[in-house]
This record gives structure tokens, C-alpha cells and sequence, in this order.
């Protein structure tokens, strides 16, 4: 009788796990590092006294790394979606991504090869498929001059991996 | 009969556990973006006037002011209600006045005003996040028959960008 129970107990338990196990194995994960931290002053005018700031600036290439890992495999498509959630940012800025390299993996990666503005709402960036390491991006300022007061302004870019 | 759930409750909690992780692993990642502007006030000058001899008077009147108009100056400000300040190195000699005038485009000049060490003159107020460049500067040289013969003497004008409409 005891052995009986345990014996449905171990079952159900492995079957509850084995439903659990399944739906993490489909979920795709996204990590990344990276942050940009520009200070814009004098010396960015762009003829001394009497001109304005120049309009843009620009991270490194590598400024941000994504990764994107646990697909079901090279066939497993995904696409990465972009926006911003402000805490103090300016409404004369305008924030642009790009991407500047495959990174390594196995399946493919293609789009976001241009600079293409933030919003606050998602909106696509580029897509591949199967788990792809340091997928390497740029960001970039614009709009900028001497109609922005002096302050910190401050956003965070979000990028979000859908299962397509 | 206790004895022998435990193991299996166990284990159902160690798998679960190893599983977690992947669970709670994120489909996002933030990027935070923070950009500094810094303060930015920045005045020049295009060069020195020429000197200014007052050597000619019309009988019967004060010996005739003269003027030089051949310098410039530009100027940037991402501030609010700023003014550009002017004051002179050391105080003219008796009976002789020099009179520094800005010009603005995009801000409001004084007009006329005399310098002197010891007074710091608004020369333009109301500068307002604004860039120009090769706005005209005037300089007036007067000297009244008192005066007398004075040396030549060279002195230093300074423009400050100071708080303040």
C-alpha cells in the first residue's frame, strides 16, 4: 500500500516536472552587458564661440552585447525587439541602434544593419535563429545643440527576444 | 511509511529547483543610455581694435571722439538669462572716456556703456541658449579739453558670461 503511493507519487511528480521542464526548454533567453555614458560640453561645439553643438554622437561598436541562448536549435527562429523606458531623457533626442556584428553560433542573424530610432514602443530590430553569443551593437544621439539645458538625461533600452 | 515519501518529495524539490533557473532566466535585457550635458558658456573675441588717438577737435567744441568697429565677438550659451559683463583693467586718466557697445542679434544689447576697473557694466542682457557669431563690437574714445596731452596707453577689456538677465 505505502510502495503503491510513493509509486503515484513519483509519477505524477516526474509528469508535473516533465511539463515544467518542457515549457522552460521553449522559452528563449536574452543577456547582454554593456551601458553608454556620453558628456557633451565646449568642446563639442563645433567651431568654438558663436556655434552650436554637433548634432551627434556615437558609442562604440561593441557597446552593447546580446546573447541569445536555450532555442530549440539553428531552426528555432527568433526576433529581437527594441525600445526605451525614460527616466529623464529629452525630447529633442533621438536614440538609434544598430547592429555592427553576427556574433558567433550556429543558425543565422540578419537585419538591424542601419541605425534605426528607439521608441518608447517595441518595434523590431533584427531576427535569426538557434543561440547566437555577443551580437555586438552601436548606439547613437541625435538632435542634439544648445536648445537642451545643462542636465543628465537618462533612458534604458530594452531589447526583448520573441519566439517566432 | 513516512520514511519512504520523504525521498521522492525530495527529489520532486531538487528537480524543481534545477528547473527554476531556466524559468526565471529574462527575455529582455536593459541597456541604460546616460548623457550629460555640461554647462556651456563660452565667449571670443576676434582680435584687438586699433589704436585710438583722439588728435582732432572742431574750434569751439570738445576735442571729436573716436571710434573703432573693427572687432568682433561670438558667443554660445546653453544657459537662461545670461548677460555679458564688461570691465576695464585699470580706471581711464581724468577727463578721458572709452564706451564699449555690443551688438546682438539674438539677445538685447545695453547701447553705449563706460567702462571703468571699478564698475562692471551689463553691456548684453537676456542670453538665452544662443550661438552667433561676428557680432559687432564698438569702442569710443572722448577726451575733454582738460584732458591734456596723456600718453599712450594700452588697456585690457575682459567680457564675462555672469548669471543674471
Amino acid at each position: 500500500m505505502s510502495i503503491r503511493r510513493s509509486c503515484v507519487g513519483l509519477i505524477l511528480t516526474l509528469i508535473i516536472l516533465s511539463d515544467y521542464g518542457a515549457g522552460s526548454a521553449a522559452a528563449m533567453d536574452i543577456m547582454g552587458s554593456g551601458m553608454w555614458s556620453p558628456t557633451i560640453g565646449a568642446s563639442d561645439l563645433t567651431a568654438g564661440a558663436g556655434s552650436n553643438l554637433t548634432g551627434s554622437y556615437q558609442s562604440n561598436s561593441d557597446q552593447v552585447l546580446i546573447s541569445i541562448s536555450n532555442t530549440m536549435g539553428y531552426d528555432d527562429n527568433w526576433r529581437v525587439d527594441v525600445r526605451r523606458s525614460d527616466t529623464n531623457w529629452h525630447s529633442n533626442f533621438v536614440l538609434s541602434v544598430r547592429r555592427t556584428g553576427d556574433g558567433t553560433g550556429g543558425g543565422l542573424i540578419a537585419g538591424g544593419g542601419s541605425y534605426q530610432s528607439v521608441g518608447i514602443s517595441d518595434g523590431a530590430f533584427f531576427s535569426g535563429a538557434g543561440d547566437r553569443s555577443d551580437i555586438t551593437i552601436q548606439l547613437e544621439i541625435s538632435g542634439v545643440s544648445i536648445q537642451i539645458p545643462p542636465a543628465t538625461y537618462s533612458t534604458s533600452i530594452i531589447f526583448t527576444v520573441v519566439d517566432t | 511509511m513516512v520514511k519512504k515519501q520523504i525521498p521522492v518529495l525530495v527529489l520532486g524539490l531538487a528537480l524543481i529547483g534545477l528547473l527554476s533557473g531556466a524559468a526565471f532566466a529574462s527575455n529582455t535585457h536593459d541597456a541604460t543610455v546616460s548623457c550629460a550635458v555640461s554647462a556651456i558658456n563660452e565667449i571670443d573675441l576676434s582680435g584687438n581694435p586699433a589704436a585710438m588717438v583722439v588728435e582732432a577737435a572742431v574750434a569751439g567744441s570738445a576735442p571729436t571722439e573716436v571710434t573703432d568697429n573693427s572687432t568682433t565677438y561670438s558667443i554660445t550659451s546653453n544657459g537662461t538669462s545670461k548677460k555679458i559683463t564688461a570691465v576695464l583693467d585699470a580706471d581711464m586718466p581724468t577727463g578721458m572716456t572709452l564706451k564699449i557697445n555690443l551688438a546682438s542679434a539674438g539677445a538685447t544689447s545695453a547701447g553705449d556703456k563706460i567702462l571703468s576697473l571699478t564698475t562692471s557694466q551689463n553691456v548684453v542682457t537676456g542670453i538665452t541658449k544662443l550661438n552667433e557669431a561676428a557680432q559687432a563690437i564698438t569702442y569710443k574714445l572722448s577726451a575733454t579739453a582738460a584732458a591734456g596731452v596723456v600718453s599712450a596707453a594700452n588697456h585690457t577689456v575682459t567680457l564675462t558670461i555672469a548669471d543674471g538677465a
